[in-house]
């Protein structure tokens, strides 16, 4: 479980101080890799924003579900904010975390649906419909927004950006067509890869290795390698070799910052390293599990500000796991399940639940005055809105996270006139800070965010 | 599990008076059939079928289960009438031990071990079953009936059995049964027996006097007792090669109690046995009357096998 | 020993031109039961399609796949090196990763682990008991430039697959010797220039790109290197063994006959298994096989390990016809097999082996023939609660006769009703697919196959009936009626897209490239070549080796000329 360091102005005279310096005489010089109490001297008067100036940090995650929802059961009763309106049965289990949601209605994702499934996912996600090349060839036109948003903030931290998720497949977030980034599945290597070797707590002042000089160097020469090699190519093989040049340049950049001092947030500390990978059983995957072992490790991660960028693919588009009890696949009953449908009910309940716990993990890192889901824009959403007939209407899209003030929560929207989904994303990008005029292509193209649900 | 050699030396001795039967050996019969042929099937009656031609398959049959048959309401128990007699408590006959009603009613049965079991286990060990069970499903009681010379598994005049020991480690459903159809070598070095000119009739096969040995679950151990005179009966499915029955036939006193003095840790064992086995014993009396043996009736099911065309086998 | 190629060409030739006439005008061959593939007669000479019709592909730049890095590593280091347990994932494209590999790339954390993979393979060369494998060389100070050239030119051409010229060998040699002399250490520096090697693009990524033809039709020759690392990927999947280098370095791989000797020989070498493994796990999606899930509720005999023994007997029933030079369609109709205790208690016949897997007949009055009565593809295409005549169907179609199944349409109902009194059989259930007209169109073309292996349950075991219910296996493919499993075996073995359709999957998977109408005319030649050898398997990869597709590339569209740049140690 995440841990809860304890809030509270210190009594301390607000001395100009380095941090390393602060540190040494507290604990006697000895490097240190566990909490640290709350440090308000870090921040300004006000709690709300970092003492050198800058603003808190914003952050923004993806939590993405295969095979969509049931739009009777998902829709809630009544708009507007507070207690205007009730969570759905399908939302029952985000009871706890109703004030810190908004739940958005009867938005139509308006690309046209070609491929089941990935003819949403794509533009949902992407705000541009799917590149088809030919039957069974199709991939993103264009980047995920968690890497547009990546491009945009995630230059400062040591990962711009984190995928996971329990049963991900590869997952789903592009760097632009056939280029995705492999979600981690695995708890203990979503922990090795953060917190492991290369990690450096708040406090750990101890002398870089020198060992990451000499990877830098290594870096180098491949990097010399990946000139001559690029020149070879045509152009379209260029932009492919290119994308993996461009990550030898941002692990270098990495390795940089290694050199440099560790992170100076107060919430961060080593979650508990996970002791076991979750393995199947009975042929059923161990979802709530694993997903929870992940969002503990995540949200350290975040308050660690190893990263600002997140998706979770707890399941992948098509996927026929044998979820929550169930007779058949997931998949398979949203097609064969007769009448209303109670165990995709029950699959899509659950993985509701999932999606409250990752909020509720983000809530419990406090920051500032508030918590760190304060400062998150969370996206919730699927590839289709009733499994069944692969519907793009009513398309099931939940926020969560106030994005630093710039995002309503506790609120349900539903849109009156199947408005493009597009607009969300929009908000979206906006209030991450991404400057933009318009987002979409043809169908999808929109200038408007959706103002309704913006603070 | 305790095996007690001079047991099985004093069994091997007397197989030696039983002879296997001598039905051919064809081939193997696969269970996948062909679809129906949409002409009608002749149906061949080989109910008067003779062993002296060896047309017939070869099944092979695994006990899959092995229970007791117990007591089910008072006075009531499956098992067969072993001494031709219905005898009552106090009786002239088995020594004065009441016989029980089979649940189809007919008087006699014979099953002595169904008042005997629910002593033995109140003095301590798993149930019966389970520890039966266990050594199934672990592959140390593997026991295969070889049927030769089928003809039809509803009505045929002359078929040949063989009762014994597999070899091998079965693997097990996801229900925790053993998986039909797997092959298993034969341990000759077990106890066998055989009965010629088996007669099956409206799908039950029914054969005996034969020597068998049902497994003596006690104490987390499982001993080979024999079962004298036994009498097997076979209900079988055609369609599913599977089947379902009773065995049923003598256990000495005298058998039980080595094996209870055989038990380390099991002192009061001996004793319960001898005092309540010659009590409750109905078979087999001696030159006083007194009867030396119980009678015994167990419940199985038994699923298709095979055996390793190169195993080892008897003679 | 075989007949003159013009008159075996004929004989094929005529061979499929016969099988297309029998698929037309509906003549059966009968009953159920084995049967021999068809041979047949005349004769009509055809040559290898014409320059001007030969349309080549230009390089796919594949990037290694986590098997191929593997494999490459342990070959080139040593069996007993532990290779990372996580690389960069192999993408699909349109369900085949050997395309994929040629449109992948490498994301951050792909970097991150190949950076990772390379200090932990290195960590282990420079041990004490492995750095004989690096050099015999024995530094004498902490930056011996000696001992970290020797280094470079022993291992520098096996990880790159050509040789390395002197600028490049001067880059490492820097490396080398700067990190010795830093960590005071030579073999800490060697370490660190074995890392940079293992993360060079030259290792990583196949630039297999050609050498342009003076004729400037655009196309190009790979060079003897480039032929050595396709071939090697292609037969071993793995980089080329020393003797391939050497043979590319004295330019035999130049001249058909230098070609044809070397692949003839890998196909011999035991590790022509693997490569042919990896081709069939990739036409046929073996691999996911690995991850199958049933209900153990419903299926009781499902354990964890069936995915993988499934597996297994495909691949060894395949291997068999490869290896023992079968006529390859008896894939479709054979009663050989290799099965395990396992698979023989499920497919209800005696155990051919106490352990492991061994070869054994199906008996006579079976109705399991072939690849279409393996538990491996019976139970993929099938849902983990129940079978699925759509998903073998589309498997048949697609991965066995190369037909294309557009996609459904999207915002349709596409339930189909729970068994009941009405629709008790699955046949009953999707009767909705055949008759509704929007859903017809694909459906016709999957259902009624897949709804022929409905005996099969979806673990690949026989049963009589469905619940109590009647199945019946009759159906059509393509014009040819057939009442049993059996038959459609016997159907599928002589149908006209089989062999084809294995061609195409072998170009595809060796170049990386998806194939188009242009390449038509040179897939049938490839076609016509292999029924000339009788459908050896090994004959069809021979002439696809010598084929231009294999030996040439085009130039990319919006190549930038760099033509004249030859790379150091390149031809």
């Amino acid at each position: 479980m995440a841990q809860t360091p304890k809030k509270g102005r210190s009594e301390m005279k607000k001395n100009k101080t380095t941090r390393r310096a602060f540190l040494r005489g507290v604990l006697g010089g000895a490097a240190v890799t566990v909490a640290l109490p709350m440090l308000d001297l870090f921040l300004d008067d006000n709690g709300e924003a970092l003492a050198d100036g800058s603003a808190l940090p914003r952050r923004f995650g993806i939590y993405y579900w295969g095979n969509g929802m049931i739009p009777d059961r998902w829709t809630p009763e009544g708009t507007g904010m507070g207690d205007a309106w009730k969570l759905s049965p399908e939302l029952a289990l985000l009871e706890p975390v109703k004030d810190d949601i908004t739940v958005i209605t009867g938005m139509s994702v308006k690309a046209q649906n070609i491929e089941p499934h990935w003819s949403g996912i794509a533009a949902i996600l992407s705000g541009v419909p799917l590149l088809h090349r030919s039957q069974q060839d199709y991939t993103f036109a264009a980047p995920s927004i968690d890497q547009l948003i990546a491009d945009e903030v995630g230059k400062n931290t040591r990962f711009p950006s984190l995928e996971l998720g329990a049963q991900p497949r590869l997952g789903l977030s592009h760097r632009g067509p056939d280029q995705i980034n492999p979600a981690e599945d695995s708890p203990q290597r979503l922990f090795e890869r953060i917190f492991g070797v290369g990690f450096r707590a708040p406090g750990d002042n101890s002398e870089p290795d020198p060992s990451i000089g000499w990877r830098r160097s290594v870096l180098d020469v491949v990097k010399e390698d990946n000139e001559r090699f690029k020149k070879k190519l045509g152009a379209r093989d260029r932009i492919r070799l290119e994308q993996h040049f461009e990550g030898v340049r941002a692990l270098e950049l990495r390795l940089a910052r290694l050199q440099e001092d560790p992170p100076q947030l107060a919430a961060c500390s080593v979650p508990e390293m996970p002791t076991s990978d979750f393995p199947d059983i009975d042929g059923r995957p161990q979802l709530k599990a694993k997903n929870r072992a992940m969002c503990d490790v995540l949200a350290l991660a975040l308050a660690c500000d190893q990263t600002r960028v997140f998706s979770n693919f707890i399941t992948w588009p098509l996927n026929n796991l044998l979820l929550a009890q169930t007779s058949g696949g997931h998949h398979q009953l949203t097609h064969d399940e007769p009448g209303d449908q109670p165990q995709v009910d029950t699959i899509v309940t659950e993985l509701m639940g999932e999606l409250s716990y990752m909020i509720q993990a983000l809530r419990n890192i406090p920051e500032g005055e508030g918590t760190l889901l304060d400062n998150c824009a969370v996206f919730a959403t699927s590839d289709v809105s009733l499994g069944k007939t692969h519907s793009l209407d009513e398309f099931p899209i939940i926020l969560a996270g106030g994005a630093g003030g710039k995002l309503k929560t506790g609120m349900h929207y539903r849109s009156a006139a199947r408005e493009n989904a597009n607009k969300v994303l929009l908000t979206l990008l906006r209030a991450m800070g991404l400057q933009l005029a318009e987002f979409g292509v043809d169908e999808t193209y929109t200038q408007d965010g959706l103002t309704a649900v913006e603070a | 599990m305790g095996y007690l050699t001079k047991h099985s030396l004093l069994l091997l001795s007397l197989l030696a008076s039983f002879a296997l039967a001598g039905c051919a050996e064809p081939e193997d019969t696969p269970p996948e059939q062909e679809p129906e042929d949409t002409e009608q099937q002749q149906i061949v009656d080989y109910s008067e079928d003779t062993c002296d031609d060896n047309s017939g398959e070869r099944h092979v049959y695994l006990v899959r289960t092995m229970a007791v048959a117990r007591e089910t309401e008072t006075g009531v128990a499956r098992g067969f009438d072993l001494d031709d007699a219905v005898s009552e408590n106090g009786g002239s006959t088995g020594c004065g031990r009441p016989d029980f009603t089979s649940p189809d009613g007919e008087e006699g049965i014979d099953n002595q071990f169904a008042r005997l079991l629910p002593t033995i286990e109140s003095v301590g060990g798993a149930a019966f079953e389970t520890l039966v069970q266990n050594a199934i499903n672990e592959g140390d009681l593997l026991i295969l009936i070889e049927l030769t010379d089928v003809d039809s598994l509803e009505n045929d005049g002359c078929v040949g059995l063989d009762v014994m020991y597999g070899v091998g480690t079965p693997y097990l459903s996801t229900d925790s049964y053993v998986e039909p159809w797997q092959t298993y070598d034969i341990d000759i070095n077990r106890p066998h027996s055989s009965v010629d000119e088996v007669a099956i009739r409206g799908g039950r096969l029914e054969a005996g006097p034969l020597l068998f040995q049902i497994p003596f679950a006690v104490f987390d151990f499982i001993f080979p007792v024999d079962l004298l005179d036994a009498r097997i009966q076979l209900d079988f499915d055609a369609k599913e090669r599977t089947g379902s029955g009773l065995i049923s036939g003598a256990i000495t006193v005298e058998n039980m109690l080595d094996i209870a003095n055989g038990i380390e840790g099991g002192e009061q064992f001996p004793p319960l046995i001898d005092r309540i086995g010659r009590r409750m014993a109905d078979l087999q009396p001696d030159d006083e009357k007194k009867c030396q043996a119980l009678s015994t009736a167990m419940t199985i099911d038994v699923i298709g096998a095979f055996i390793y065309p190169d195993s080892e086998r008897f003679e | 020993m075989f007949e003159t190629s013009s008159r075996r060409r004929k004989r094929a030739l005529e061979s499929i031109a016969l099988s297309f006439v029998l698929f037309t005008f509906g003549a059966t061959s009968g009953c159920g039961g084995e049967k021999s593939p068809e041979d047949t007669t005349q004769p009509e000479a055809v040559e290898q399609p014409a320059e001007a019709d030969l349309e080549i592909p230009a390089a796919s730049v594949p990037r290694l796949t986590a098997a191929q890095y593997r494999n490459s590593v342990q070959d080139i280091f040593g069996e007993d090196i532990i290779t990372p347990p996580t690389l960069e994932p192999d993408i699909e494209s349109g369900g085949f990763t050997a395309i994929g590999a040629g449109i992948s790339t490498v994301s951050p954390r792909g970097v991150e682990l190949y950076e990772e993979g390379a200090y932990a393979i290195s960590v282990q060369l420079v041990a004490e008991d492995k750095r004989e494998r690096l050099t015999d060389c024995a530094p004498f100070s902490p930056q011996d430039e000696d001992c970290f050239e020797a280094i470079v030119d022993r291992i520098g051409p096996r990880l790159f697959r050509r040789p390395i010229g002197g600028e490049e060998r001067a880059k490492y040699v820097a490396l080398g010797k700067k990190i010795g002399g830093e960590a005071n250490d030579f073999w800490v520096g060697a370490r660190y220039m074995l890392a940079a090697m293992l993360q060079s693009p030259n290792f990583l990524w196949r630039g297999e790109l050609g050498t342009p033809k003076a004729d400037s039709s655009g196309r190009r020759t790979l060079n003897n290197y480039e032929l050595a690392s396709r071939l090697s990927f292609f037969l071993w999947n793995t980089t080329p063994d020393d003797a391939l280098l050497e043979a590319a370095r004295e330019g035999e791989l130049s001249t058909s006959k230098g070609l044809e000797e070397h692949t003839r020989r890998m196909l011999e070498d035991d590790r022509a298994k693997v490569g042919m493994r990896a081709f069939f796990s990739d036409i046929f999606d073996l691999d996911a096989l690995l991850e199958l899930t049933k209900d153990p509720t419903i299926y009781k005999v499902y354990s964890p390990e069936l995915g993988l023994w499934a597996r297994e007997q495909t691949l060894l029933t395949i291997e068999d016809l490869i290896f023992e030079d079968q006529d390859f369609r008896t894939l479709m109709n054979t009663r050989e097999t290799y099965l395990n205790r396992k698979l023989a208690s499920m497919y209800g016949v005696v155990s051919p082996t106490r352990e492991g897997f061994a070869r054994t007949t199906l008996p006579e009055d079976s109705q399991r023939f072939g690849l279409i009565g393996h538990a491996s593809v019976l139970s993929l295409y099938s849902h983990p609660v129940s079978t699925s005549a759509t998903l073998r169907g589309k498997f048949i179609r697609e991965r066995l006769l190369c037909d294309i199944i557009p996609s459904p349409p999207a915002d349709v109902d596409t339930s189909i009703p729970e068994p009941s009194g009405e629709t008790p059989t699955l046949r009953d259930r999707v009767a909705e697919h055949l008759e509704n007209p929007s859903c017809a169109g694909c459906h016709n073309k999957m259902d009624p196959i897949g709804l022929a292996l409905e005996n099969f349950d979806g673990v690949g075991v026989w049963r009589e009936d469905d619940d109590g219910h009647a199945i019946d296996p009759s159906g059509n493919l393509d014009g040819e009626d057939f009442t049993t499993p059996a038959e459609l075996a016997d159907l599928l073995t002589n149908h006209p897209r089989l062999t084809r359709c294995m061609v195409q999957h072998a170009i595809q998977y060796s170049t990386g490239n998806r194939l188009t109408p242009a390449q038509q005319p040179l897939i049938t030649y490839l076609d016509i070549e292999f029924a000339a050898s009788e459908f050896r398997f090994k004959e069809l990869i021979v002439a696809l080796v010598l084929s231009p597709i294999f030996r040439e590339t085009t130039a990319p569209s919006d190549d930038i000329d760099h033509g004249a740049d030859a790379e150091e140690g390149e031809e």
